[in-house]
């Protein structure tokens, strides 16, 4: 495996009951959007040690979540299955648009007219 | 007004369909109740109109949200009720309670705690119990769903996922042919599940005297 910087992070992917690494560290400070697409494109493609190569992948309800790097242990991301439950806010957005923009903001709505 | 719509966006709500553009302070009926939406803010492209705007209720309609949002308001900030959930093994035996911190009557937050627990009993896991703290039918939310398929898709295996109402238990399960979630006959299930009623308890259910 590549050896990590400070600003780096290797990302740990669980998938169809396994779990591996990376084997290329990333921007710690990556959007969880490219993070969820790199691991979707290693895991479809067979790049991750111990895991299956799945071209079906799907990481659209999985949550990222960062550990910082310790003396012992260079910053860490997981990418694993999101677990609430319940009524959560789920406004009915029309496909294509950008949920949580404020409407406001009409450049995302109809961007010829920005 | 073809294809009239509305729907929240954020805080705002929406008024979109396909058609002429109206002015602003225009109020757009809705219902057969005297109810109007009226216009704040609008734009086009082509035929496409979506409008920004303030409801009017008719004081009937007016009541009856009223009475609606009295009787949430009071169940969220009930601080006698509130989801848990329930890890059980493949005998159905209880694994783990899960009542995190920010859980209220009406959620669970998201856990990486939980997802350990799932992860680290995966060989023997069960399912997942939890509870809507009320009376009625026990139908899974779509955050409940999209959880449920994340959690399989992650540990590679299909679970059970009973939803606990304090009069009724619904068994749901993956149907790997319809791609939905679809209740089972407590029948047909081939564990015995414990923990019903202490699910209920700690949800904040008191059994109603004679």
């Amino acid at each position: 495996m590549a050896d990590i910087e400070a600003t780096e992070a290797r990302i740990n992917i669980t998938w169809a009951g396994k779990n591996g690494d990376m084997p290329d560290p990333v921007p710690y400070d990556a959007s969880d959007a490219d993070i969820k697409t790199w691991a979707a494109e290693a895991v479809s493609g067979g790049g991750i040690p111990g895991l299956d190569p799945d071209p079906n992948v799907d990481f659209t309800d999985y949550v990222v979540d960062r550990f910082e790097a310790t003396e012992d242990v260079p910053n860490r991301i997981f990418l694993r299955p999101k677990t609430p439950f319940g009524d959560q806010p789920n406004p009915t957005v029309p496909e294509g648009w950008v949920p949580n923009d404020p409407y406001e903001d009409y450049d995302w709505c109809f961007p010829e007219e920005g | 007004m073809d294809g009239l719509k509305f729907y929240t966006h954020g805080a705002h709500l929406i008024a979109e369909w396909r058609g002429p553009v109206i002015p602003v302070g225009t109020h757009i009926p809705h219902g057969d109740d005297g109810t109007t939406y009226e216009v704040v803010e609008i734009r086009s492209k082509g035929e496409r109109v979506v409008a920004k705007v303030e409801p009017h209720f008719s004081p009937e309609a007016e009541a009856e949200i009223d009475r609606t949002v009295d009787l949430l308001m009071g169940f969220l900030e009930d601080d006698d009720v509130i989801e848990v959930a329930m890890v059980f093994d493949d005998k159905g035996r209880v694994i783990h309670w899960h009542e995190p911190r920010g859980a209220h009557g009406g959620a669970i937050p998201d856990s990486r705690d939980l997802w350990d627990v799932l992860w680290e009993h995966r060989d023997r896991l069960g399912g997942v119990a939890h509870t809507h703290p009320w009376k009625g039918d026990p139908w899974p939310s779509k955050t409940d769903t999209t959880t449920w398929r994340a959690c399989e898709k992650g540990l590679g295996k299909l679970l059970l996922w009973p939803v606990v109402t304090f009069d009724q238990v619904g068994y749901w399960v993956f149907n790997e042919v319809t791609g939905e979630y679809t209740p089972v006959n407590p029948e047909y299930l081939t564990i015995t599940l414990e923990g019903i009623d202490e699910i209920r308890r700690k949800s904040g259910y008191v059994e109603e005297g004679p």
